[in-house]
């Protein structure tokens, strides 16, 4: 009986152990609030919010939390940004980093912030955190924050601006380049780095090696065909549509603030043909082929299309490989790159909002920034920053920015990152038809499928406009 | 006598539901009531990061049920479970066999070393697979090469990248399987193979005769739990064939799906809907398969 009574105890220890835990939990979670699903954003301002976390004791040190989701930047932090940021706050102990893989960082995302167990920064980029700022889970900027983003580049105050106010801070901002294998050229004979796409492929075509059964053993230019969805839309948005002077979405005319496929005409057509014929006409590449940075660092490829922070992997894996980075080449209608960045935010919920914000405001300085810029190849956000100062010297041409360079951002919809994913997804079957090639026809019809997709998402998300 | 016995009867009930209630009254809570909730919201229009939810019958039903790709993750999903439920039992009774019969010494090192795969983590094991099986450095296409064969594009291929993915799961499951299987073989009584041997009974006849009839619950046990773990197979996909190294699409299978609906497209209605649809797959498959085994 004794024994008995003494299993019973511990049962119930258990039990109450795990009331307890859940009882704790449910504290910290965000009731949803029973409304219709096109709740203006600011309504969600309104629901209860954690309670502030009581001031330490004199003896204990804050630890401030940041999540990020690449690897080069929790070196650039804990290098250079946390030691000054302890030096100026004494009260704080220390600042945890939490990195993540892309994949578990948009999970995580999806299911924090609408808990509110969040960390006191969050590093995300453009895109990714459009539906979250619309939503109301971050704090809009501080007039501090936001006299730093007005000392940047206006693309980056459009693509954080929602409702007129200014939500986050670009900590990396990146843009897109070509990187060009020296050796290769000089060994095909060609003197000058390619200004048009066509002369990319008329040299990628020189530069490309098989075997004797036809396999390529070395790709003239490293395509992205597949892989991570928003990556291999982005690389179709950046090579395929923006140089023929189209893009993903297009503004109503009828509906302003509405939107509908940006590409379902010639452009559209001209950006899949240049994909399927740089496969199958010109085989300058192929699926099986070793692909991007490692395939440039290993030689494996001549030319690679990239943001310039690769360059440091490139001298990582490849230290030897003799390479220049060049701007992206003229389309056949334009030249055109892309200005993403990864911003930090400061989640609603967060427990140290002000310690937080004095965090953005230090990495985003213009001291942090030139030294980012100097260890990660990054680029200085800042309006009258010298671009490239503190530059590798072979990346310095591809911060030269042609005057007929036009600079695309992410627009800040709610459909966007869904559009990216799901075309993402597509994509790579469309390429691997080899049907396609001198099939207009064919190619037209899968554009127009994809284009229906497009709309059909904006008009989920109640942002069509015809 | 009779009364104290009923009387000790009593306590022992009481004891019993004094212990297993707590357990039934956690489990409802952990397992029960998401799966209700799940259940309720399939019904509605709820989106992962919005406030606010619709009720919308059976659209989110209509909608998982007409999506060509739901269709390509369960095609997926269906190849990936029936190949790896098959070899991963046959190979886990095949190896529980050999370390049952063998009499050599080490044996119990390879009982460790068949069991290790089932406690490496997932995502680093798929990783050296797929560094095994890239087209143009991995082992595999360079034995193949060395034989006089092609080397085969193994990642990026949807139709061929099923492979890799059954072996990948076949290798960390059938060791566990294996161990299972060996605890039941162990369990089998050595008398009733002495009689089998006095009448002249070969090996075959005994495993026929004797070991499986003997085995089938465990054999059912071991199916059921390894078709439930394959049906769910997510991260050695997603491993094999994500990445910005990789070429094709990513191997969708039907919790790729769910995730996907609910983590990147932010719509926990088809989410949970495809989830819905995943479960009654489940309870239909371990029902069919309990059927058919018990009817055997």
């Amino acid at each position: 009986m004794k024994k008995r009574l003494i299993v019973s105890l511990m049962v119930l220890a258990v039990l109450f152990g795990f009331v307890f835990c859940s009882k704790k939990t449910q504290t910290t979670a965000t009731p949803v609030a029973p409304q219709s699903s096109a709740v203006p954003a600011q309504k969600v301002a309104e629901k209860p919010v954690a309670a502030p976390a009581p001031a330490p004791a004199k003896s204990e040190k804050i630890t401030l939390t940041l999540w990020n989701s690449s690897q080069t930047m929790v070196d650039w932090y804990n290098a250079s940004v946390i030691p000054e940021f302890l030096k100026q706050n004494p009260d704080v102990g220390k600042v945890d980093i939490l990195y993540m893989p892309i994949q578990d960082f948009t999970k995580k995302l999806a299911v924090v912030l609408p808990a509110g167990d969040v960390p006191d920064i969050m590093e995300i980029e453009d895109s990714w955190a459009t539906p979250y700022v619309t939503a109301g889970y971050f704090d809009k900027n501080t007039p501090e924050l936001d006299n730093i983003l007005s000392q940047m580049l206006p693309e980056f105050q459009g693509n954080l601006t929602y409702n007129g106010k200014h939500y986050g801070v670009p900590v990396a901002p990146f843009h897109e380049l070509f990187f060009y294998n020296l050796d290769m050229m000089k060994e095909a004979g060609i003197t000058a780095i390619p200004d048009t796409m066509d002369e990319v492929i008329q040299d990628a075509i020189k530069m490309t090696k098989t075997d004797e059964n036809g396999k390529i053993t070395r790709s003239g230019f490293s395509m992205r065909l597949g892989g991570n969805p928003s990556g291999t839309c982005q690389k179709f948005w950046v090579l395929g549509l923006l140089p023929n002077g189209v893009d993903i979405y297009e503004e109503s005319k009828k509906t302003p603030g509405k939107y509908h496929c940006g590409f379902d005409n010639e452009g559209g057509y001209a950006a899949l043909k240049l994909y399927i014929d740089m496969l199958y006409k010109y085989k300058v590449d192929d699926f099986a082929s070793m692909k991007d940075t490692a395939a440039f660092a290993k030689e494996k490829t001549a030319i690679n299309m990239r943001e310039a922070s690769s360059s440091n992997s490139i001298i990582a894996q490849g230290p030897n490989v003799n390479w220049i980075s060049a701007p992206m080449p003229k389309g056949a209608k334009q030249r055109a790159t892309f200005l993403i960045s990864l911003n930090l935010y400061v989640p609603k919920d967060g427990k140290h909002k002000d310690l937080a914000r004095k965090f953005i405001a230090l990495a985003t300085s213009r001291e942090m920034q030139a030294i980012q810029v100097k260890e990660r190849a990054g680029y200085n956000p800042y309006k009258d920053a010298n671009k490239t100062e503190g530059l590798d010297p072979r990346l310095v041409p591809s911060f030269q920015t042609p005057s007929d360079m036009h600079v695309y951002t992410v627009p800040v919809q709610n459909s966007y990152d869904q559009i990216q994913t799901k075309i993402g997804e597509l994509l790579p079957n469309i390429f691997a038809k080899k049907e396609l090639l001198d099939n207009p026809e064919g190619i037209k019809q899968e554009i127009h499928n994809l284009a229906k997709i497009v709309n059909d998402v904006y008009k989920e998300n109640d942002e069509y406009g015809e | 006598m009779n009364r104290l016995g009923s009387k000790r009867n009593r306590q022992d009930t009481i004891f019993c539901l004094s212990i297993v209630i707590p357990i039934m009254v956690m489990f409802a809570v952990i397992r029960f009531i998401p799966i209700l909730q799940t259940f309720g919201i399939s019904f509605m229009k709820k989106s992962m990061i919005k406030p606010g939810q619709k009720f919308i019958w059976l659209d989110n039903y209509k909608y998982v049920l007409t999506d060509t790709e739901f269709y390509r993750s369960l095609s997926n999903t269906f190849f990936i479970a029936l190949f790896s439920v098959t070899f991963s039992v046959l190979l886990g009774l095949f190896l529980a066999s050999v370390v049952n019969n063998a009499n050599i010494v080490g044996m119990s090192f390879c009982q460790t070393l068949l069991f290790l795969p089932v406690i490496v983590s997932m995502v680093p094991s798929t990783l050296m697979w797929k560094l095994l099986f890239d087209y143009n450095y991995g082992f595999i296409n360079q034995v193949i090469e060395l034989l006089g064969g092609k080397g085969v594009d193994w990642i990026n291929n949807e139709s061929i990248v099923r492979w890799p993915i059954v072996i990948v799961g076949v290798w960390k499951e059938m060791g566990y399987n294996m161990m299972i299987f060996y605890v039941g073989l162990k369990a089998i009584p050595r008398d009733m193979y002495e009689s089998a041997n006095l009448d002249g009974a070969n090996k075959g006849q005994k495993m026929l005769y004797i070991t499986l009839p003997l085995l089938r619950p465990i054999t059912l046990f071991v199916c059921v739990m390894s078709l439930i773990k394959f049906i769910k197979v997510f991260t050695q996909a997603i491993v094999m064939t994500s990445g910005s190294q990789s070429s094709g699409n990513i191997f969708k299978t039907l919790v790729y799906y769910i995730y996907q609906q609910g983590f990147q497209l932010h719509s926990m209605g088809r989410s949970s809907a495809a989830s819905m649809v995943l479960l009654i797959i489940i309870f239909l498959l371990t029902w069919l398969q309990m059927k058919v085994q018990k009817k055997d």
